[in-house]
């Protein structure tokens, strides 16, 4: 087809251009017209489906990377290097590894299994066969569609909580909107003081809890829920815990962000809820927020009796007994020295300072 | 002209291929490089004459694969490689400076204008939509695009292209 201006004819090319121009506009027009079930919105599932396969292919290319990766490393080697040793470690190494990858996806199910154990809920498990390829849609592609009982609207879990919805299906595939995308948006409410909101993605990657009442109480450490209204979500799901409140609310730079429960990293398998009870989904919320609470409770109070405890070696010339019997768990040594309850942050020392466990449970943490 | 075509056809089936394959995988944070774009413009510029229907298509494809309105790429991608094409006949001066800012300037045009296409209704805030996606993506294809120019000019093109080197664009000759 020849649409050049300068060696076909201009005016065939200004046909062709202002055709397809109109024939541009004209869907773009139609498609923010038509609801989902629109024919150029089934024209968009159908077409993913089709390409369903290749998008399988998509999701094995970051591993053929990392192959790849590891092939150029061994070919440029010197061969003296390359000994039966050596491949003998290397395999070792792969058995490790792929060991290794059963055993964080066996944690993942475990973790999803319990989620909707707790949640009641009837499921649908399916891999991530893909990510969106363009910048402005934060969509993942998972190997179950229609066929399996998926259908747009159902909420999409993590391992430890809400990380999505599920936005359209095809026979073998669904596609699930995630939580951090702009368009996304889910009813919710603060778990304590059951005041509504909504929390939106964002471009930069957080959360906001948004559309909240004047006289709202948000504060930081709040569990957010999905408040079930609109339809979309079931009730009780939970979706995450203020971390920042910036602003009083009414005010416009009132600004609340929430850190998702369920982890931001890339998800390998994630859950479709097909029916749920709420009530014992809003249980297991109230089981996380105690939890919270308590490791709080906990951090707070060992951050105070070490203060404490420094005061206390200081005024009384290194006896620290009685400071810390005020503190349950944080005692230390008796009058005799020996240990008297179980500190599981560190120990003190015979001169009375507080040495904090290290990451391998050994007293190498420092003095705190 | 048979010949141009049929390859002009073939890199754009590549093109597809590698931004569905590819791209979502070389990410770099929520940049993701757009391989359609970046091929439509430069065929624009090294193939006058061939890139409305070659923009079409690719744009639909795009659309279609993806989750944003169905038109608005093809719409914008006719827009830029029409213009990319334009401005660089009137203004290639044989140097590798020229396409590229021919190129930068219409990448950034395509990615602002989705941005206010895509997630215009969205309610995201426009300035957010250019410092954390539009300008990343722009970037990202501009290097895509610096990486491409002289591997299309071979296949495309009659001679290799060096910076700041006299070289005549494949209309004039």
């Amino acid at each position: 087809m020849a649409l050049n201006f300068k060696q076909g004819s201009p005016a065939r090319s200004y046909t062709v251009l202002v055709l397809l121009l109109a024939i541009s506009i004209a869907c773009m027009v139609l498609y923010s017209r038509e609801d989902g079930e629109g024919p150029l919105h089934s024209m968009q599932s159908t077409v993913s489906g089709l390409f369903s396969p290749v998008l399988a292919a998509s999701g094995g290319i970051s591993s053929v990377e990392d192959t790849i990766a590891s092939a150029v490393e061994d070919a440029t080697a010197t061969p003296e290097t390359v000994t039966a040793l050596r491949e003998q470690n290397q395999e070792l190494r792969s058995t490790i590894a792929q060991l290794e990858e059963y055993r964080q996806e066996a944690e993942r199910l475990q973790g999803t299994f319990k989620l909707t154990s707790a949640y009641d809920a009837k499921t649908v498990t399916g891999r991530v066969l893909s990510r969106s390829m363009d910048p402005w849609n934060m969509v993942v592609t998972i190997d179950k569609g229609s066929n399996d009982g998926i259908r747009s609207g159902l909420p999409v879990l993590g391992s430890s909580g809400l990380v999505g919805q599920v936005v359209s299906t095809t026979p073998f595939t669904s596609d699930v909107r995630l939580l951090a995308d702009p368009q996304s948006g889910v009813a919710v409410m603060v778990q304590s003081t059951r005041d509504e909101g909504i929390v939106r993605g964002n471009l930069d990657g957080l959360l906001y809890l948004e559309n909240v009442d004047d006289d709202a109480e948000v504060k930081v450490g709040d569990v957010i829920i999905t408040s079930g209204l609109g339809g979309g979500f079931f009730r009780g799901i939970i979706v995450g815990t203020v971390v920042k409140v910036d602003g009083e609310p009414g005010s416009s730079k009132f600004e609340v962000v929430v850190e998702p429960n369920a982890s931001a990293k890339a998800y390998e398998e994630i859950t479709v809820i097909t029916s749920m009870d709420s009530d014992k989904a809003e249980e297991y919320a109230d089981k996380v927020a105690e939890e919270k609470e308590r490791e709080e409770s906990e951090s707070s109070s060992s951050s105070s009796s070490s203060s404490k405890q420094d005061d206390d070696n200081q005024s009384q010339d290194g006896n620290a007994n009685s400071a810390y019997d005020a503190y349950g768990s944080y005692g230390g040594y008796d009058a005799s020295g020996n240990v008297s309850y179980y500190d599981p942050y560190g120990y003190y020392d015979a001169y009375g300072n507080y040495i904090s466990y290290d990451a391998y449970g050994y007293g190498g943490g420092g003095y705190v | 002209m048979f010949s141009n075509n049929l390859m002009v056809a073939i890199g754009g089936l590549a093109a597809v291929l590698l931004q569905v394959l590819v791209a979502p995988n070389i990410a770099i944070f929520h940049a993701i490089p757009n391989v359609l774009v970046v091929y439509t413009l430069l065929i624009a510029m090294l193939v006058p004459g061939q890139h409305f229907v070659l923009a079409f298509v690719l744009g639909m494809l795009s659309d279609l694969l993806g989750y944003g309105p169905v038109g608005a790429m093809p719409l914008l991608l006719i827009v830029a490689s029409a213009l990319a094409s334009r401005v660089h006949m009137a203004f290639d001066n044989g140097t590798v400076f020229i396409p590229l800012v021919v190129l930068a300037v219409s990448i950034i045009l395509v990615e602002v204008l989705y941005a206010f296409i895509a997630v215009g209704a969205a309610g995201v805030d426009p300035m957010d939509a250019f410092i954390y996606r539009a300008l990343p993506c722009t970037l990202y294809n501009c290097v895509l695009g610096l990486a491409l120019y002289p591997f299309m000019w071979r296949l495309f093109g009659k001679r290799e292209p060096q910076l700041g080197s006299v070289m005549p664009g494949p209309h004039l000759q």
